[in-house]
């Protein structure tokens, strides 16, 4: 009887209630997040919301509203004068007013404002704009060649979109980049792929990266005030909702949205994630977290050193795109593998020395993990002060590096067994101030890092004290590449540094994404065996594959580290010779037990039946 | 309560009146040679895996996957040699011998007759794959494209295969040689009992005691096994459902008392008071489940992928049956799915094989067949169209994510569904009943049927012999949990399969000998 009556309740839940509330969104973070702020608070007022988000572009979105598609969004003042084509207004307040005044003819509400305004800023990097003298928009027009990213819903604004941009200041790109992924389009701004991006004030990434913002000195962009907006439609349907969006009202400030992009763009945070945080800082959902997401978490471990700007944040965004629907967790800690080993990571971004044990001298490679996709490298960098006077790095007895089983800390140790300095060296565990501050104070003789090139925070270092990187040319004179195959001997630029100018010989090691490894190959890597273990499969070969296809460059796997099955080449699987006797014994010793079977059946009858 | 012990009195009359002077003295005694020397087997085995669990499954299992990759071919004939010969008990001459005496009524209704098969055959096999073995093929298919309609096609066919016709032909011929020598002949109850029928020699008596040990040791590791599985899952289950973090060992230990204690007081009922009324509540539950998640998900592209599923199976079952990748070399994709799942089922038929038996009494083997083999088989196919159908949904038209989950973990693919539905937590808790009823019921099955194996095939064994045996699995199951070697025990089980599978060969020559002598229908 129970179950009628619970079959009854699930009946009159999903067919009883009113049609959902449609929250959509444009395609970029900060949207994503508004309108999962809005549908969580709406469904905390038990309103049944369906998520459109996101929905698509500002021309998208705003027909959708109108055409019933879509019940609710966040638009911007100014955005919203431009659709209208009505003239740019700078003033705040008079944008707002009259941006209401004007929608009510289309049937559609604005709402209380948010509180932030995302303006669209042109970025640029540092170094370039220190060098070619560039502060405000007009001095764009000094760029030779000018390149522009930007995302696709500002080429196909009429009034404050690209060509508009283009005329009234008077300049001239020969490439434009369009690309609604804003992480690829600061990339390439870093990369140097682009001079400048359109970006939005509240992007994450401006203040992360130290980012130029070029003044607008023509007022050309007018203001953008985000607010909630709902069809009228909408409006007699849930007459609540004005007031639940009240709630937000000015409550989002730049620096909290600014904050919030980052963390999606940035820390991998799952907007959603990033969304009840907020709802629930401000007491407008119940504190209890919801947890049931939780096992839709992907775990990414990297290494305390690793920057977002850098390897780590091109491999977090190759993760994102290929496990589309999990929420992305990055785990920052000092040994990435043993994360992925221990199974507390899904995946980890590692150099090639976390795939050897090099205290031992046989038989070092793990079997715990294995590689699944290059990503790049990372340097050997042997920091000295600029005083120094060793010849060789033999001569060096204290060292200071990253913390324990760090890739940092196992290159200290590769050099002391390299130079024999065992007994004669003390390593100095530390923060990167700390080691930098050891040094300065002539506590420690050198500092040993396993970074990336271009480290951010070790640039910054090298630039405000007297230091320089010592170069490793000894190493190519030793016997020890058969020792520690996973080192190859590099070369840093000249130039990478400040005030470097010759190439520094060094060692590098590959970086790639790892994931855990089968090693209990009994009955194959998958099946029902499998189960039994109870411990993280690998990465499935579709995803291997696409996180190779993302990370798309010139690196390849080094052909030492234990590969992901699928990239293993046809000629490493072992060939197999025609005859093998076990195989051979035991199908002819089943082949005579079937034989004798057929004969027992078929002998005569020797018992006596009742 | 009167009938079972009228029928339990009479039973025993049978046993000393039929049998001979000569096997008189063999079937003396409470705990005969059969208990000591599997009690002692178990001890020695549990031991090993104890101090040296690694050692033990890796030689256990790659005894096995040796087998497995070489001698595929064996198994997959032998497998579908016994679906052939199911079809053809069904419909041949000898369809309408009853499993009895002529006048035999079945002891249980179908309704609970089925769902007490269903239990003891799959029990919580279809929750822990239900989701997760069809988005497994779809995500990595041994030769479609993965994520494509192809893949997803191929996926609901191979897990039917595993699933379907096969597994349930090997049980139903291992109960049905047994039920025809326990009810239509009388003899014991033992999986030697064929065998000493039909034959004569100097081994017979040797063969038959190594049959018994082995199949007693694969009823005991096969369910310890099982028993420690599904403490694990409940305990994730419940991690997930309630917040709290049950991954301990004491948690562990905590639910293994609780569910031996709850099977050993089903144990101590009768079989119609304490296995029947929970395999059929369980049934319940889980069809419930079922319904919920074909008609509060993605109903019409369940019933298609139902109906389409239904087509495929049908059409590519005799090329399924002989299918092996000699040119693809794909031999450890087969060992590692198709072989392991029949050596799995292999390794379950003397538990399901008896306690079908012992439930069957009274049908043709016409009904019998029906009943064990097109039946469940038909069920499994919608299971698996609902369950993995709702997780190819998510995947191709919904938010995605589960296929790399599935991949990550395995025990967390039921639970990991439940978040795309509506009433969550409901449908977890429900999930996690039916485990723990399908965890009481198999433990309870199964120290039913060891205690039968070991009292000379008595068919109602005393309580005594079932709480031995259940404190036994129980004990197995709290070391391999407390050493962390889960797989220790179901490594034994599967590597008990591979002589079983040739015991179980000579059981069906015995029977059809002694089928011959009977009057078929033409």
């Amino acid at each position: 009887m129970q179950k009628y009556w619970i079959c009854l309740v699930v009946f009159v839940l999903m067919c009883g209630c009113k049609e959902p509330i449609k929250v959509g969104a444009k395609t970029f973070s900060e949207q994503l997040v508004l309108a999962e702020i809005m549908a969580q608070l709406l469904e905390n007022e038990n309103i049944v919301v369906k998520r459109a988000i996101p929905y698509g572009n500002t021309r998208d979105c705003i027909q959708g509203l109108t055409s019933g598609q879509l019940d609710i969004y966040t638009e911007y003042t100014g955005t919203g004068l431009m659709i209208l084509g009505e003239p740019s207004l700078t003033d705040r307040e008079k944008a707002f007013s009259r941006v209401k005044e004007q929608f009510t003819s289309l049937g559609v509400e604005w709402q209380a404002r948010l509180g932030f305004a995302n303006n669209y800023v042109l970025v640029m990097r540092r170094d370039q704009s220190v060098s070619q003298k560039i502060e405000k928009m007009a001095d764009l027009s000094n760029v030779k060649n000018l390149r522009i990213g930007c995302d696709e819903d500002f080429t196909k604004r009429p009034l404050d979109g690209l060509s508009a941009m283009l005329r009234r200041y008077g300049l001239k790109t020969t490439e434009t980049m369009v690309e609604d992924d804003k992480s690829i389009l600061y990339r390439a701004l870093l990369d140097g792929k682009v001079d400048v991006v359109v970006g939005y004030s509240t992007d994450g990434h401006i203040e992360a990266f130290n980012l130029k913002t070029l003044e607008d000195n023509l007022h050309f962009f007018p203001v953008y005030e985000a607010a909630p907006i709902v069809s009228k439609k909408t409006l007699t349907r849930y007459p609540q909702i004005a007031d639940l969006l009240k709630k937000l009202s000015g409550l989002i400030d730049e620096k909290t949205m600014r904050a919030m992009n980052r963390q999606v763009e940035l820390d991998g945070v799952h907007y959603r994630d990033v969304a009840s945080q907020f709802l629930r800082k401000h007491k407008l959902i119940p504190q209890q977290e919801n947890k049931k997401n939780k096992y839709k978490q992907l775990s990414f471990a990297v290494e305390n050193l690793d920057e977002l700007s850098g390897m780590a944040g091109k491999a977090q965004q190759a993760i994102h795109k290929v496990f589309r629907g999990r929420r992305l967790k990055l785990e920052r800690c000092a040994s990435p593998s043993d994360l992925v080993a221990s199974g507390k990571a899904r995946i980890a971004l590692v150099g090639a020395e976390s795939f050897f044990d090099v205290d031992r001298v046989v038989q070092n490679r793990k079997t715990t993990i294995e590689a699944v996709a290059p990503v790049g490298y990372k340097m050997c960098h042997i920091v000295m002060r600029n005083d120094h006077n060793y010849n060789s790095f033999s001569e060096v007895r204290t060292i200071a590096t990253d913390e324990e089983n760090t890739g940092s800390h196992t290159m200290v140790r590769v050099l002391v067994k390299a130079f024999q300095l065992q007994e004669k060296v003390k390593i100095i565990s530390g923060t990167l101030e700390e080691q930098m501050k050891s040094l300065q104070e002539k506590k420690v003789d050198c500092i040993v890092l396993l970074v990336a090139q271009n480290h951010a925070q070790l640039t910054k270092m090298l630039e405000k004290h007297s230091c320089a990187l010592f170069a490793l040319d000894e190493w190519k004179k030793m016997n020890f590449q058969f020792r520690f195959p996973f080192l190859r001997l590099s070369r840093i630029p000249a130039n990478t540094y400040v005030n470097q100018t010759t190439p520094i010989e060094t060692l590098s090691s590959q970086v790639v994404l790892a994931g855990p490894r089968n090693n209990k190959e009994f009955l194959g890597d998958a099946g029902p065996v499998t189960a039994m273990y109870n411990k993280a499969q690998p990465l499935s070969d579709l995803s291997v594959l696409k996180l190779n296809e993302h990370l798309k460059n010139n690196e390849s796997l080094d052909p030492i580290l234990p590969k992901a099955k699928i990239l293993q080449a046809q000629s490493d699987k072992k060939q197999t010779t025609i005859t093998s006797y076990e195989s051979s014994f035991a199908n002819l010793f089943v082949i005579i037990a079937i034989v004798y079977l057929i004969y027992l059946f078929l002998k005569e009858e020797t018992v006596e039946m009742e | 309560m009167k009938t079972n012990r009228k029928f339990f009195m009479k039973k025993k009359n049978d046993t000393s009146d039929e049998n001979n002077p000569s096997e008189e003295n063999e079937y003396v005694g409470d705990f005969p040679i059969v208990f000591w020397v599997s009690l002692i087997f178990c001890g020695a085995i549990a031991i090993w895996g104890a101090v040296r669990p690694q050692q033990m499954t890796s030689v256990a299992l790659s005894t096995t996957g040796f087998m497995l990759k070489n001698l595929d071919w064996f198994f997959l004939l032998m497998s579908s040699f016994f679906v052939v010969l199911a079809l053809y008990l069904a419909f041949g001459k000898y369809s309408h011998i009853k499993l009895g005496a002529p006048d035999d009524e079945p002891e249980f209704s179908t309704i609970s007759w089925l769902s007490m098969l269903f239990s003891a055959g799959m029990g919580c096999g279809l929750l822990f794959w239900g989701v997760a073995e069809p988005v497994f093929h779809f995500m990595s298919p041994p030769t479609a494209q993965a994520k494509t309609a192809e893949a997803a096609r191929a996926a609901m066919v191979i897990t039917n295969f595993h699933w379907g016709l096969h597994a349930w032909g090997i049980y139903s011929i291992s109960a049905l040689v047994l039920a025809y020598f326990g009810f239509r002949k009388k003899k014991p109850y033992l999986c030697s009992t064929p065998i000493k029928e039909a034959f004569s020699g100097k081994y017979v008596k040797q063969t038959c005691y190594a049959t018994d040990v082995i199949a007693v040791l694969s009823v005991v590791f096969g369910v310890a096994g099982s028993l420690a599985m599904g403490v694990l899952q409940l305990a994730s289950g419940l991690t997930t459902s309630f917040h709290i973090d049950a991954n301990t060992e004491m948690f562990y230990l905590g639910i293994l008392v609780f569910i031996t204690v709850c099977f050993m007081i089903s144990a101590s009922t009768s079989l119609d008071k304490g296995i029947k009324i929970l395999s059929n509540l369980n049934m319940s539950v889980a069809g419930f489940i079922m319904f919920f998640v074909i008609f509060a998900g993605p109903a019409r592209f369940i019933l298609e992928i139902f109906v389409n599923t239904l087509g495929d199976y049908a059409t590519n079952i005799v090329r399924m049956s002989f299918h092996l990748y000699p040119y693809e070399g794909l031999q450890s994709w087969s060992a590692s799915w198709t072989l392991t799942y029949l050596i799995w089922w292999i390794a379950w038929g003397p538990f399901v094989g008896i306690f079908i038996a012992r439930i069957s009494k009274g049908r043709t083997i016409r009904q019998f067949i029906i009943g064990v083999l097109f039946l469940p088989t038909l069920f499994s196919i919608l299971w698996f169209s609902a369950f993995g159908g709702a997780g190819f949904f998510i995947e191709i038209f919904g938010s995605g994510g589960l296929g790399e989950l599935v991949r990550e973990d395995v025990t967390k693919a039921l639970f990991a569904l439940f978040d795309y539905y509506p009433l969550t937590l409901l449908l977890k808790i429900l999930a996690l009943f039916s485990i723990f009823v399908f965890l009481v019921t198999s433990a309870d099955s199964a120290t039913f049927v060891i205690g039968m194996m070991t009292s000379h095939g008595n068919l109602n064994p005393s309580t005594k012999h079932k709480l031995t045996w259940g404190f036994v699995i129980a004990l197995l199951s709290a070391s391999s949990l407390v050493v962390g070697g889960i797989e220790v025990p179901k490594a034994i089980a599967i590597s008990g399969a591979i002589p079983f599978s040739i015991i179980l060969l000579l059981q069906i020559v015995a029977f059809f000998r002694i089928l011959r002598t009977e009057k078929g229908d033409v």
